[in-house]
């Protein structure tokens, strides 16, 4: 996946409860144990978040 | 008589560099008896990442425990989130890593493999990322394929011996003990040759000198190199320094040379009548007589015989060869080449230039090379496509060159391209006529434009070189820069931008006040300092100077292919990029071939599956909200120290008190195994993804989310599909 992909999705409002019908067939809820509920996002684990043009460029 | 020239490390892994071969060269041509080379870089590279050394690394690291102790915590200080950016990473790949870096290695050393694009970026990633876990267990160290740092400045001579004997930080001592001292005592060589040219050899070399003179005392130890131009002088005046080596010689060595291996055959040892030469007598420094350097028409052929070629990290080689030395403007102001090179600029002739590439060729069975040159003079912009063609060389090449509108005419362009050109680097600096004439470019913005479109209709490759901060130079400025090159992107291939330095050396420096500065800040403790911080009195702040170069690369990687998305041949420059655009042809069919390649259509599974080539972690931290506030740091403070992102010892205390601590929020590390990617989810998408079993349909994969939220779940669910994260079998 490109970095141009990577799209934060927005928020959702934290005070939803899970659909009643999913709850009905005994399935978990969503597993948020820290607050930030129903933030779907995929990033990059990139420890220098890409290159830096400025090391590549003297060698 | 034997001759050991020495390579150390750290230089870029493609290729070869060029001041071996041509001293080898010529002291072969002067029969001075057996002359070994020995590329230390490319042996250290090879193995640090070998399955055996990075095995060493995953234990040792694993044995200093840490991520399930930083797990536990209920924050992350800066120094823990540094940590942790590591160490989970190493948790989820470490093993991965240890079973697959030698397949890595194969892929870059494999014509077939290296141009399976898709191949060629996992194993770019995997080299990468072994170097972040060898790394690791000498941090805060770091070997990138683009330097080595270390907590010791390379500018301060002092430092640099006390990380001569750094067994912890400096991964060098074990490297030469176990690997190149053997390889030495094999040879048992009269005179060692240490080839010093970057920064990120220094400590290395030294390193090596140390070991080398622990092992046999009385080997002469000659050290020579673009980097002691700017530093001889001032590392003479450390004492200590003659206890590892023998003597510097300046500028070109190839005469030298020569005269010190005369010398210690004949067994005289008389220093004394050796030009160039600077080394201590026991009683004080001595700087003999600086004498021209040799007409390099006299030069012979550079010779590879010997260099490791095939431990390169390149399918095939890419084979440096200057065909002149010096540079034939010489007038710019910030350039500092004639320190490097010394006076005179000199070139070889044009038969014989074409000469030497045939001899290479067909002796390493090789048609790529890179003129290792300043910038092409027009003469042999002029003469040298024919000269190839006429020969019938079937060779292709790139070099950098002066934006000289007269010179390069279409019909210039236009040979060069048939007579295997593929790329040209040239100095643009700035589209503004003020800041270029007071750099003394000796060019036109407007006719360089011209220039360009001459180049790229030709088919040849463009790469611009800019800079920001030069001084006096403002914000707006930098800006008409930046546009002037976003609006002729279809002509530019690459942009190679750097914040200007303040060089001891440069002409700026010598005539600063004329540049409006006002202040520089010389570092106290650094003995060995060339770059200054300054401040000037008009144009940008060095701040701004940064900020202008990273709106710079912000808007290259928008705007140009070959830095956008997971595009890696520039980043790992030299070969790569130049050997693919040499397999593809041409530009264009590069940018549809390979960067912009159509993705295969993604399967519109009913009932998605997640690839079962996952692994994950799950974590008490966002990695990713730590990688951007990390890296938010570098980005915003002008860097401390050249070259070096590395966070001061007294930086990070600031920061461990002064940031705000980062808070729980559980995340799942997920690497795949096809692309070497690691991708940081959050909880609620590391939930999706694992309700992705090919049992569900979407919309019973999003069914157990809260009603407001299912749209971005499906959405979320697409971005998962697109990304490659689903079997392709469950479609049907």
């Amino acid at each position: 996946m490109s970095s141009q992909e990577h799209k934060r999705n927005e928020e959702a409002d934290p005070k939803s409860t899970p659909a009643k019908d999913a709850a009905a067939k005994g399935e978990a809820p969503p597993p948020p144990k820290t607050g930030l509920n129903y933030v779907f996002k995929i990033a990059p684990a990139d420890p220098k978040n890409s290159f830096d043009f400025e090391d590549v460029a003297d060698k | 008589m034997k001759v050991a020239l020495i390579f150390p490390p750290q230089g870029h892994f493609t290729q070869p560099y060029l001041s071996l071969p041509s001293l080898a060269a010529y002291l072969r041509a002067h029969n001075v008896g057996e002359v070994h080379q020995l590329d230390e870089s490319i042996e250290a590279y090879d193995y640090f990442l070998s399955k055996e050394r990075l095995r060493r690394s995953l234990e040792r690291v694993r044995a200093g425990g840490g991520l399930a102790a930083l797990d536990a915590q209920e924050t992350l200080k800066f120094s823990d989130m540094e940590r942790y950016q590591t160490l989970s990473e190493i948790e989820l790949i470490g093993e991965e890593l240890v079973e697959r870096i030698e397949e890595a290695k194969h892929v870059l050393r494999t014509p077939a493999e290296f141009y399976d694009y898709e191949r060629y970026l996992w194993a770019g990633r995997t080299l990468e990322q072994g170097l972040r876990l060898f790394s690791a267990e000498f941090a805060p160290s770091r070997l990138t394929p683009h330097g080595f740092v270390t907590r010791y400045r390379v500018e301060r001579s002092r430092e640099i011996l006390a990380a001569t004997t750094d067994e912890k930080e400096n991964p060098f001592i074990e490297f030469f003990r176990e690997h190149t001292l053997p390889r030495l005592k094999a040879i048992d060589p009269d005179l060692i040759g240490i080839s010093l040219t970057f920064p990120s050899q220094a400590i290395p070399a030294f390193t090596l000198a140390r070991l080398i003179k622990e092992w046999k005392p009385s080997v002469h130890i000659t050290v020579g190199g673009g980097l002691l131009a700017y530093t001889a002088e001032k590392l003479s005046k450390r004492r200590e320094i003659w206890n590892v080596i023998d003597s510097f010689i300046l500028l070109e060595g190839e005469g030298p040379l020569l005269a010190l291996c005369e010398e210690i055959k004949s067994g005289r040892r008389d220093l004394t009548r050796i030009s160039n030469l600077m080394w201590h007598d026991g009683v004080e420094v001595r700087r003999n007589e600086q004498r021209d350097p040799l007409d390099i028409k006299t030069l012979p052929t550079p010779d590879f015989d010997g260099l490791p070629l095939q431990k390169y990290f390149s399918p095939e080689l890419v084979l440096p060869l200057a065909i002149t030395r010096g540079c034939y403007w010489g007038k710019c102001v910030f350039c500092t080449l004639y320190t490097v090179i010394g006076p005179g600029y000199r070139g070889r002739a044009i038969d014989q230039t074409v000469a030497d590439m045939r001899v290479l060729s067909e002796k390493y069975k090789t048609k790529h090379f890179y003129l290792a040159i300043e910038d092409l003079p027009p003469n042999m912009a002029a003469r040298l496509p024919q000269a190839i063609l006429d020969a019938g060389l079937d060779i292709d090449w790139w070099c950098d060159a002066r934006l000289e509108h007269e010179a390069f005419t279409q019909e210039v362009c236009d040979a060069m391209a048939k007579a295997g050109c593929k790329r040209i680097a040239f100095g643009f600096e700035s589209s503004s006529q003020r800041v270029l004439a007071r750099m003394c470019k000796g060019i036109d913005p407007d006719k360089s434009i011209e220039l360009v479109r001459r180049v790229r209709k030709a088919g040849i490759s463009v790469t611009l070189y800019v800079m920001t901060g030069v001084p006096t130079e403002t914000r707006d400025e930098a800006r008409e820069t930046l546009q002037t090159i976003l609006a002729n992107r279809d002509a530019i291939q690459e942009v190679s931008v750097r914040v200007f330095y303040l060089d001891e050396t440069s002409e700026i420096f010598k005539r600063r006040s004329e540049f409006d500065i006002l202040e520089i800040y010389p570092d106290p403790e650094a003995d060995l300092q060339v770059y200054y911080d300054f401040k000037a009195g008009s144009g940008m702040s060095r701040r701004e100077a940064r900020e202008a170069y990273l709106e710079f690369t912000r808007a290259l990687r928008s705007h140009f292919p070959v830095f956008q998305n997971t595009n890696m041949l520039y980043h790992e420059l030299k070969s790569h990029y130049f050997l693919y655009l040499a397999k593809a042809g041409s530009w264009e069919q590069l940018v549809s071939d390979v960067l912009e390649r159509p993705r295969a259509k993604t399967s519109d599974p009913r009932r998605p599956r997640a690839r079962s080539a996952l692994l994950k972690r799950a974590l008490g931290f966002d990695r990713a909200e730590i990688d951007q506030r990390l890296s938010s740091i570098d980005s915003h403070t002008l860097r401390p120290r050249y070259q070096s992102d590395l966070v001061e010892d007294e930086d990070r205390a600031r920061f461990d008190r002064e940031l705000a601590p980062q808070q729980r929020a559980d995340s799942t590390l997920v690497y795949d195994r096809r692309t070497g990617e690691i991708q940081c989810f959050s909880a609620a998408a590391a939930f999706l993804l694992e309700r992705c079993d090919g049992t569900r349909t979407v919309e019973q994969i999003v069914e157990v989310v809260p009603q407001p939220a299912q749209e971005l779940a499906r959405r979320c669910v697409e971005q998962l599909s697109q990304s490659g994260y689903f079997e392709k079998e469950s479609a049907s």
